[in-house]
């Protein structure tokens, strides 16, 4: 009668095997949240998109301080294979602090991931919120001096 | 060509695990209980730990619904890569040391290993518990309660497996005291915070300036370590107390009450400072209260609970925790009347107020002083025979004895580079420089003086007290009761006389016994009374 009712020892493996399965095909499948673009999170999301896209220009439409450029024209740590997921945001209707959390990943098999954390401030211009400099992944900029 | 590579590379891998299953299957049955059993099972918790932190991390990367940009593909690669190789390496030495635990249970090898999960897990569950709160009353948006489901499961599963196989022999504790330990921790940083935010809460409303902590993560801390501290610790244990549960109790007893000493000295010095003046506004003043308060009001609570458990039998626990006490107020008592030399003779060039900090090192040293003279005379106080062969006073006294005489040897070769320096032509006032090395060497000088002092002593008693078998040959017409008087470890020879002229009594027994004292002896007994002389130890 105990025997009838044991578990049988391969099952063990065979869920947890299908539990695997099942988080890497959610993992896999699952698409960017879609925040509202008028919200600082929202303007985060559209500036990493279009960075990620290699559409630079588009990301420096998000820039608070016009007439700045990147002195180099590639992000600073390494290539755009990311994934960005979001921290927390925090602030007001005039600025905001968004944290992120940045996960690029080698080509090299054995090069790893590379996990960090990066702020972005935003202030609200004309009714949008803006990025300003300097933030990931451009730390050096020069900018026009003002008149 | 191009799948040439991978083939090697599972031609040559695949070859390894043959030979090293061969290699297994061929071993021959070991000698003794199944031998440690202790790689195995170092094998198995490294497995069981890439394969827990790799399901977390893909939890984490699939579940929480915070993704700004891309695909999460490298966590989840990374994840899967080490869930493949750690997942079936944990199953098959999971199985395996099961059919070993059959047939030899009392192996350490079971208790280290479930000890070992605890502490990594159950600080990680502790941890995540923390995180997940923080998260919940902060603005972060995403709590990571994948964590909490992951590295939970991990440990109870283990609590399961525990509780299904007890384990057996000297290490069966480890695992209890592992887990108690760090709910503990936890348990003790979680309720000092909470009451300190209840303190400062108290402390504003009165008119204080203080700043109020955060009470979210320290209030599901304390939440979440009751329960498991409670679990862990308090049911019976075995009557018999093993030398891991007297190491935690001792260690434990003596970390609270230094937690009470240290935070009572702040909460005296404050009051002092403010009593003579040497103090701001006193709405700010006192803001170091709330959090000393909690600090004694936590640290008494657990010092009570656990100086009750050691009992007042002089076992391995109360020394340990009298040794342990009166070394920490040795090092303290070293420590801080350098620093209050130091402070005193500072030379200061503009009015710098240092009132406040000689008050806090004044009380400093004096409760360090206090402590240390309180715990060493109750060490002295006990009885010598048994104390001087323990281990914690040996350790105490070796131990302390070769630090303190070490650090006075260090700050004595600095002060002789400072006085060779000016002797040679270099450099200008001395004294300045020489302060602390100065006064190092002789404070902690003084220290292993008195320490080697004590361990002089011990030894010599130790060499009087030493039982060695010795041999007493009697020539006598009547031993009377004298081989009844010796200690057990005499061996009595009686050589009978042919006359009556040497018959002991039991005046003369107790005398020959006194004389002999404890040594190898020839003892020639005739009308006029008893003679010894000193024999060849056998």
């Amino acid at each position: 009668m105990e025997e009838a009712r044991k578990i049988p020892g391969w099952l063990w493996p065979l869920v947890g095997a299908a539990g695997v399965i099942t988080l890497v095909v959610i993992g896999l499948n699952r698409e960017p949240a879609e925040f509202d673009p008028d919200t600082p999170e929202g303007t985060v999301q559209m500036y990493i998109g279009a960075l990620v896209d290699g559409d630079f220009q588009t990301a420096t439409s998000f820039w608070a301080d016009e007439g700045c450029t990147p002195i180099s024209t590639i992000p600073t740590r390494g290539a755009p294979e990311v994934s960005v997921s979001l921290v927390s945001v925090d602030g007001n209707d005039i600025q905001a602090n968004v944290v992120v959390r940045i996960t690029e990943y080698s080509e090299d098999p054995l090069g790893g991931l590379y996990e960090y954390e990066e702020w972005f401030t935003l202030t609200r211009q004309d009714g949008t919120w803006k990025v300003r400099q300097p933030s990931w992944p451009y730390y050096d900029l020069e900018c026009e001096e003002s008149p | 060509m191009i799948a040439l590579g991978p083939i090697l590379f599972l031609v040559v891998v695949g070859g390894l695990i043959a030979l090293g299953v061969k290699a297994w299957r061929r071993r021959g049955e070991p000698e003794h209980e199944g031998g440690l059993d202790l790689i195995p099972y170092l094998l198995l918790a490294l497995a069981v730990g890439v394969a827990g932190f790799s399901l977390a991390r893909l939890a984490r990367a699939s579940l929480t619904p915070d993704r700004l940009a891309g695909r999460p593909i490298g966590e989840v690669a990374g994840a899967l890569a080490g869930l493949v190789v750690a997942g079936p390496t944990a199953y098959f030495l999971w199985r395996l040391q099961a059919k070993r635990r059959k047939r030899f249970p009392r192996n350490p090898g079971w208790p280290i290993y479930l000890a070992a999960v605890e502490v990594v897990f159950l600080t990680t569950f502790f941890v995540a518990v923390g995180q997940f709160a923080d998260a919940l009353t902060s603005n972060a948006l995403t709590p990571q309660w994948t964590d909490l489901i992951v590295y939970g499961g991990i440990v109870a599963f283990h609590w399961w497996a525990e509780r299904r196989e007890p384990p057996h022999g000297d290490a069966g504790e480890l695992p209890r005291l592992v887990g108690s330990a760090v709910s503990v921790v936890a348990l003790a940083v979680g309720a000092i915070g909470t009451l300190t935010w209840l303190l400062s809460e108290a402390y504003e409303s009165l008119g204080g300036t203080v700043t109020v902590p955060e009470p979210a993560i320290t209030l599901a801390l304390t939440l979440a370590a009751v329960p498991i501290w409670a679990w862990r610790w308090l049911p019976s244990w075995r009557d018999q107390s093993s030398v891991f549960r007297n190491v935690y109790l001792s260690g434990l007893t003596a970390l609270s009450l230094l937690m009470t000493t240290g935070a009572a000295v702040t909460i005296v010095a404050v009051l002092i400072s403010f009593l003579f003046g040497q103090a701001g506004p006193a709405e700010r003043h006192f803001s170091a209260y709330p959090a000393a308060l909690s600090f004694v009001i936590i640290g008494g609570a657990l010092w009570i609970h656990h100086r009750r458990r050691i009992g007042i039998g002089r076992g391995g626990a109360l020394r340990g925790y009298h040794y342990g006490m009166a070394a920490a107020g040795l090092a303290a008592l070293v420590g801080f009347t350098v620093a209050l030399i130091n402070l005193a003779f500072e030379p200061r060039l503009a009015g710098s107020d240092t009132g406040e900090a000689l008050i806090l090192l004044g009380c400093s040293v004096l409760a360090a002083g206090l402590v240390w003279t309180w715990f060493w005379r109750k060490a002295q106080a006990a009885p010598r025979e048994e104390e001087i062969r323990a281990l914690q006073r040996r350790m105490y006294l070796l131990g302390m004895a070769v630090i303190t005489g070490l650090t006075a040897a260090g700050a004595l070769i600095a002060s002789l580079v400072v006085v060779f320096r000016a002797l040679l032509g270099e450099g200008g006032d001395m004294s300045d420089s020489l302060r602390i090395p100065l006064s190092l060497t002789v404070v902690s000088g003084l220290a292993a003086w008195h320490l080697f002092t004590h361990v002089r002593a011990d030894g010599a008693q130790l060499r009087r007290t030493e039982v060695r078998p010795f041999t007493v040959t009697v020539i006598c017409s009547h031993p009377g009761h004298l081989s009844a008087l010796f200690p057990n470890e005499a061996t009595v020879r009686v050589l009978y006389r042919a006359d009556d002229s040497g018959i002991i009594d039991a005046t003369m027994a107790a005398a020959i016994v006194a004389e002999v004292d404890g040594s190898s002896s020839l003892v020639w007994v005739d009308d006029s009374g008893f003679r010894v002389a000193a024999a060849r130890e056998l």
